[in-house]
């Protein structure tokens, strides 16, 4: 694998992604529920700084997840559908090295939205008197650590589906991910041995979007737990990866006409 | 082996054959069409819309497999990532990113050839100068006109200073003088030893562009070689415009060419390039009265051979067609 033309593509997919109306869009109603969650704290009788960042770090990572349904979802199939892939395919790029540039053009916009929406609700905290500390900036991490893992499964899925099933695919497993620790507890309450070896396996195939949720210690200031945040990155990076392995595994038996 | 490093493509008995549908179906596109592109020419590939000419070019570039068949491109399998290193590409169509600006589209695509930073600017500012495309550099592909987008294609082909450039209607969508802009620069390629694969609907630029050209029917090639070789001599013969105020009798071989152009005056084509022929002709008419206004040599071009050659094909394939059904029942 060679660096130049994957940074080459991650670059330009991520500038072609900011000129995106829908980017656009998405950061207008984030500016809206973040003030409209600053309006409304007054109101919650003593709680408001919890409320702020209750509903600011839910619509942080609600927007990331639209931010990599929108753009995500349509990464591939898009150069498919719009026969860009012709061009970028007759020049000397691995379909490994292509799919690693836009994953990592879609990765650098997450990080870059999740940078400003974190810096956006930081000044909405300020503004408003609340305390706040690094376990902020942990939370985000953790959201892109759940990014990650969403923006794989986004190329993973464009690859074979059109952006409307891969959407609705990817909101699936978004949901089924943060359910799926309570997979492995019914699995053990199953009577049927057979019936609890296929949950078993659902859990270790469905991402664990459970590791991801740190509001709670945000929220009451807790200490970071450092193993907890090794064991997330690990994760996050080895699964993003087979899932990626997937993709290039489907793009590289494609043909193109 | 230094004799495949001369031929640039090589397509040996080359079939595909797609499947589309539900129900599977299987489309052939190709059939054991094979091809040879030496050094320094310009190959046309000619044939109607669906003929396969696409298809040949992607499968080349390994965009699309064979079904049967095996080749070469640079001397590498076809498809090769060195190979494509060495290879410019353009479609028939300006696929592009319509949020880029034409010079971040030439940077992506110079980063995709593994171009250094340095090479790149120098690069870019050549490939400008060589499509006329310095003024757009800062303007979004999607504000750019047809014909401006066909030029930064061919651009982005031209990037990587390619030994082998493969061109999929690179006159489409252009206004005349972008037309001979880009035929000169083909020109100009093929003059610095480049080769140049151009598949076209417009036949007089082929004409007057290629070394050699195949001609694609349903898949299969049914006519290819040098033009001159392909024209013959490329005389059909002495168009002969007259008057005469009577009837006149000419040879059975002599046919009028045209309309007649007013009441006492016409147009015979005297078929051939015989000298004898024509003075034979000329004799009897001036014998007979008629006075003789015009006498222009009738040359064969791409476009006719083209139509006969097509004719030719679907009558043979009628032909075959027939004597199936006849072996069937």
């Amino acid at each position: 694998m060679t660096i130049v033309p994957v940074m080459s593509l991650a670059r330009h997919t991520f500038i072609d992604a900011l000129r995106e109306r829908a980017f656009v869009v998405l950061g207008l109603f984030l500016v809206v529920i973040l003030v409209a969650a600053r309006l409304l704290s007054p109101l919650a009788l003593g709680e408001g700084r919890r409320v702020t960042l209750d509903v600011g770090l839910a619509s942080v990572g609600f927007f990331g997840f639209l931010l990599v349904a929108l753009l995500g979802t349509r990464m591939v199939h898009k150069e498919i559908d719009c026969k860009t892939i012709l061009v970028l395919l007759s020049k000397p790029i691995r379909r490994s090295e292509f799919v690693l540039g836009k994953f990592l053009g879609l990765v650098t916009v997450v990080a870059v939205s999740l940078i400003a929406m974190l810096l956006m609700l930081a000044g909405i905290l300020l503004t408003s008197g609340y305390e706040f500390d690094a376990t902020l900036a942990v939370a985000g991490y953790y959201a892109f650590l759940e990014l990650l893992i969403m923006a794989a499964l986004a190329m993973f899925l464009t690859a074979f589906t059109s952006p409307v099933l891969s959407t609705f695919f990817l909101m699936g497993l978004f949901v089924a991910g943060h359910l799926s620790g309570s997979l492995i507890e019914m699995a053990q309450l199953l009577p049927n041995a057979c019936a609890a070896k296929m949950l078993e396996a659902i859990f270790y195939v469905l991402p664990r979007l459970d590791l991801y949720s740190y509001t709670l210690e945000v929220v009451h200031g807790l200490p970071v737990d450092g193993g907890q945040l090794l064991w997330a990155t690990s994760y996050a990076v080895i699964y993003s990866v087979g899932v990626l392995l997937l993709s290039v595994l489907i793009l590289r038996s494609r043909e193109f006409s | 082996m230094r004799a495949e490093c001369d031929q640039l493509l090589i397509l040996d008995k080359i079939s595909k054959t797609f499947t589309t549908g539900f129900r599977r179906r299987k489309v052939p596109v190709l059939r054991d069409v094979s091809l040879t592109l030496g050094r320094g020419e310009v190959f046309g590939l000619l044939g109607p819309n669906g003929a396969g000419k696409t298809t040949l070019m992607k499968i080349a570039l390994g965009l699309v497999r064979p079904s049967s068949g095996r080749g070469l491109l640079l001397g590498g399998p076809l498809g090769d990532l060195q190979a494509r290193e060495r290879v410019g590409f353009q479609p028939e169509q300006p696929y592009l990113y319509p949020g880029l600006t034409a010079g971040e589209t030439l940077d992506l695509m110079a980063g995709l050839s593994r171009l250094s930073r340095a090479r790149t600017a120098a690069r870019i500012d050549r490939v400008a100068e060589q499509c006329s495309l310095g003024k757009y550099l800062r303007t979004p592909v999607r504000k750019l006109s047809r014909g401006w987008l066909q030029r930064l294609t061919l651009a982005c082909a031209l990037l990587s200073d390619p030994e082998l450039l493969l061109l999929d209607e690179p006159l489409g969508g252009l206004d005349p003088e972008a037309r001979l802009a880009v035929k000169d620069l083909i020109l100009s390629l093929r003059a610095e030893g480049k080769t140049v694969m151009v598949s076209s609907h417009i036949l007089p630029d082929v004409e007057a562009l290629a070394d050699r050209v195949a001609l694609l029917r349903d898949g299969v090639i049914i006519a290819s070689g040098r033009i001159s070789e392909l024209l013959g001599s490329g005389s059909e013969g002495v168009e002969v415009e007259i008057e005469c105020q009577r009837p006149i009798q000419l040879p059975e071989f002599c046919t009028l060419a045209r309309e007649r152009v007013a009441s006492n005056r016409a147009r015979w084509l005297v078929p051939g390039d015989d000298p004898a022929r024509l003075q034979h002709v000329l004799a009897s008419l001036l014998r007979q009265g008629a006075s003789i206004h015009a006498i222009t040599p009738q040359r064969r071009d791409l476009e006719a051979f083209f139509t006969q050659a097509m004719e030719r094909a679907r009558t043979e394939a009628e032909g075959s067609a027939w004597n199936s059904v006849e072996v069937a029942s």
